[in-house]
């Protein structure tokens, strides 16, 4: 048994051996297994790491199927998508316009095991359209089977899209180059090397006929010197750009005023290394300012001007030397002979002392001038040889302007410009004469008017020194004749007292009646002639004196002087005022009509009466009688120089004129209210 | 003055016999001397040989009229005593005014009847007549 234990302790014994040797065995597998375990646990986190390192994003895909089987962090950023979270298939985000592109640079990949900077588009998670470059290649496994594909994937879109804005950019250059209305030059050495079509247009040359062209051959002599200057100064570095005007001749012979801009274009170095020129035509702004600046000359010349005459040689030189008319005669309208007259010229037609040359007479209707004077319409004439009413003056010209200046509708003169060439007048010059022609209307009528007051304030001085002399010839006159009329009138009166006298013993009652007669007469034209005389002296100035005048004291006065027969009551009222005025006037005024009343009451009981009132501004009197009245249609007649309704009387006619006259004195009114048989009232003012 | 001598200057002749006859109705015996304007009134004057204690004028004369002959009058140093008397158809303001100012004896107005100018002379004469007078 021993041996049997022995054996099978031996057994044992071997088993435990060989089983440890297997463990030993097996350990060391395992440990290798671990090792080569830990190894593979390092390499792929170096793998991690290095994928999660790079920058740009990095995939792998499942060639055959599209799914991304591996991202980065980047890649996650760059496409929206997370494979942690949702499956992501690179064949579903291909932009639809780059699918062909895509398909074909796979197969490329499958082909070659490479594919290098892949280009297109890829939509993301939230539907935004990148631009991608892709540097792809496959993935083996041992046996050499394709197990993947990685990429290395970058975000293009923005360099992308920059590369879009700068040919834009490009692109709007060209344009605004291109359509500018500006002509622009680039030139090099001031020779051309670039121009633009407005250019190209303005001096109607191609662009192929220009390159290589110095810049001065275009443009007229008379600018160079200054165009060289600034280019120096731009040279010496004193400036950076400068401006000027000059004139270009086009390829047809025409030319064109410029305002040029030259921009100096430089190196690193500070050296002009370009000329940028940008060419203006301000030919119709010059030609703007040009007629403006005409217009406000002309405006300003013709201040003071105020005759046609005058007016007319500031048109003819002003207009004419500022707008460059080889010619201009201004012609005036004389209506009574149907003709119009050269009254200005400039040019050929006048001579060294302002006189015109041939001055020649166009009647009405004839030639462009008679026709425009007849119509009263401007006209433009831009070929005289095609108008057969072309009227050759001092030489043919072969263009014609001609407009008419109207005042109240009739045309009075017409302004005429010719030139040597067809074509020479535009719409501008039309409106520029037309203008003109206004305004000569406006200065004339002003003109006109000015004279016209300027006549009638010395018509009215003279009036005024006329109306004082013969005031004062009218009064001297009064006193004149009035003596001479009186003297022979005593003269008479002597005569026939001594004839009297002389003859007394053989005159009989008649003839002494007859003389009577004869005096009476003489009395009466003595009246009369003294009447003539205070009303002649009622407006003298110089004796009316401003004094208090008691009325009552004056109707007293008058009480004493005129003889009031018994049977007429004479009453005024006690509360008679005192005015200002000067004495004898208003007792001649109150004596007048008193003496009136007396004379015309035809009643046994006879009453004359003066009533007063004060008004707020005048005096107001009332002399009623109870006379014989008078007529209405007498009323406003009475009032007149000689005037008078009885013819047998002592009546002179004079005494209401004066009464009037010194009322109008005071500012006074008369009037009367009258009854044929039963009486008068004059009612008469005087302002206070 | 029982008799005074009268220098009547006065173009009117009829006007001169109206005076003459007017003193000689009245029975003056003054002495007329007589001019038939301003000028033949200082030729008579300057002769200095008969001199008048008063002169009367007319205004409206012919050549010299009245206020020139006033004029003149008053210029001279002798002359410019004789008493002036102004006899006139005219009652002109201007002319009274100018008379007085440069020194008048009296200004009348010939009226227009001839008996009304005869009441008139019987007072200037009278008048002068208790008048002392200058003698030359």
């Amino acid at each position: 048994m021993k041996d049997t234990i022995q054996a099978l302790e031996e057994a044992l014994q071997n088993e435990k051996r060989a089983r440890e040797k297997a463990e030993e065995l097996l350990l060391h597998r395992t440990s290798e297994l671990l090792e080569l375990r830990e190894a593979l646990k390092v390499k792929t986190r170096e793998y991690d790491m290095f994928f999660d390192n790079i920058l740009d994003a990095f995939i792998v895909i499942n060639p055959s199927t599209g799914n991304v089987i591996k991202m980065n962090d980047a890649a996650v950023k760059l496409f929206g998508y997370d494979i942690k979270k949702e499956p992501f298939n690179l064949v579903n985000i291909i932009y639809k316009d780059d699918f062909a592109y895509a398909m074909n640079s796979f197969a490329q990949l499958i082909q070659d095991g490479t594919f290098p900077n892949y280009e297109a588009r890829v939509y993301t998670k939230d539907k935004q359209v990148k631009w991608v470059q892709v540097n792809s290649s496959l993935i083996y496994n041992e046996e050499g089977q394709i197990v993947g594909a990685q990429g290395i994937v970058r975000d293009i879109t923005e360099s992308k899209e920059n590369a879009v804005n700068f040919e834009e950019q490009r692109e709007q250059l060209a344009a605004i180059v291109d359509n500018s209305t500006l002509g622009i030059v680039l030139a090099q050495d001031r020779k051309i090397i670039k121009t633009n079509k407005a250019f190209e247009q303005l001096i109607q040359y191609s662009e192929e006929e220009l390159l290589g062209l110095p810049i001065e051959s275009l443009s007229f002599e008379d600018g160079h010197e200054e165009s060289r200057g600034l280019y120096k100064q731009m040279v010496d570095k004193e400036i950076d750009h400068y401006s000027l005007q000059e004139r270009y001749r086009r390829k047809d012979g025409t030319s064109f005023l410029s305002k040029t801009n030259v921009t100096g274009v430089r190196d690193g170095n500070g050296k002009i290394k370009y000329q940028l020129a940008f060419v203006e035509d301000i030919t119709a702004k010059h030609k703007r300012r040009v007629m403006l600046d005409t217009l406000n000359n002309l405006t300003r010349s013709f201040i003071g001007k105020l005759t046609i005459h005058d007016i007319a040689w500031e048109i003819a030189n002003v207009a004419a030397h500022d707008l460059e008319f080889e010619d201009c005669v201004v012609y005036l309208v004389n209506k009574e002979e149907k003709v119009l007259e050269q009254i200005a010229a400039y040019g050929a037609k006048v001579d060294e002392n302002k006189q015109i040359v041939n001055k020649i007479y166009i009647p009405f209707g004839k030639g462009i001038v008679g026709h425009v004077a007849e119509t009263g319409k401007p006209e433009l004439i831009q070929d005289t040889s095609k108008d057969n009413r072309y009227v050759v003056d001092d030489k043919r010209r072969l263009s014609e302007l001609a407009v008419p200046i109207i005042i109240n509708d009739e045309v009075i003169g017409v302004i005429d410009s010719e030139n040597s060439s067809k074509n020479f007048f535009t719409k501008e010059h039309l409106r520029l004469l037309v203008n003109v022609a206004n305004l000569v209307s406006i200065q004339l009528t002003n003109a006109n008017n000015l004279e016209r007051r300027i006549a009638a304030e010395s018509e009215n001085k003279e009036l005024l020194e006329n109306l004082k002399r013969s005031n004062k010839e009218l009064r001297d006159f009064a006193h004149i004749v009035s003596h001479d009329l009186k003297s022979p009138l005593r003269s008479i009166n002597a005569l026939i007292s001594w004839f009297q006298e002389d003859y007394e013993h053989v005159l009989d009652a008649e003839a002494v009646e007859t003389f009577d007669k004869l005096n009476n007469k003489l009395e009466q034209m003595d009246a009369l002639i003294d009447g003539i005389l205070r009303y002649s002296s009622v407006n003298d100035k110089n004796i009316l004196a401003v004094q208090k005048v008691h009325i009552e004291e004056v109707l007293e006065e008058i009480k004493t002087i005129l003889y009031i027969p018994e049977h007429i009551q004479f009453i005024y009222p006690d509360n008679l005022p005192t005015i200002n005025a000067d004495k004898t006037r208003i007792k001649q005024l109150f004596q007048n009509l008193i003496s009136n009343a007396i004379n015309y009451i035809d009643k046994e009981e006879g009453k004359i009466e003066v009533k007063f009132t004060e008004l707020k501004t005048y005096w107001k009197f009332s002399i009623s009688d109870n006379g014989v009245g008078i007529s209405e249609a007498y009323h406003d007649k009475i009032f007149k120089i000689f005037q008078t309704l009885d013819k047998k009387g002592k009546s002179t006619g004079i005494g209401l004129s004066i009464v009037k006259k010194i009322i109008e004195l005071y500012n006074g009114t008369i009037s009367l209210e009258s009854k044929e048989g039963k009486g008068t009232t004059f009612f008469f003012k005087l302002k206070k | 003055m029982e008799n005074l001598s009268f220098l009547f200057i006065e173009d009117d002749e009829i006007e001169v016999l109206k005076f003459k006859k007017s003193l000689k109705k009245l029975g003056f015996t003054h002495k007329i001397l007589e001019a038939k304007n301003g000028e033949e009134a200082l030729d008579i004057l300057k002769k200095k040989q008969e001199l008048p204690n008063v002169i009367l004028l007319d205004l409206n004369m012919p050549k010299m009229n009245g206020l020139e002959f006033l004029k003149e009058l008053k210029e001279d140093p002798h002359l410019r005593y004789i008493p002036a008397i102004i006899v006139t158809t005219s009652n002109n303001h201007q002319d009274m005014l100018e008379s007085y100012n440069l020194g008048i004896a009296g200004y009348i107005i010939k009226p227009l009847r001839y008996e009304d100018y005869i009441k008139k002379i019987q007072r200037v004469v009278d008048y002068w007549m208790v008048n002392e007078v200058i003698e030359f």
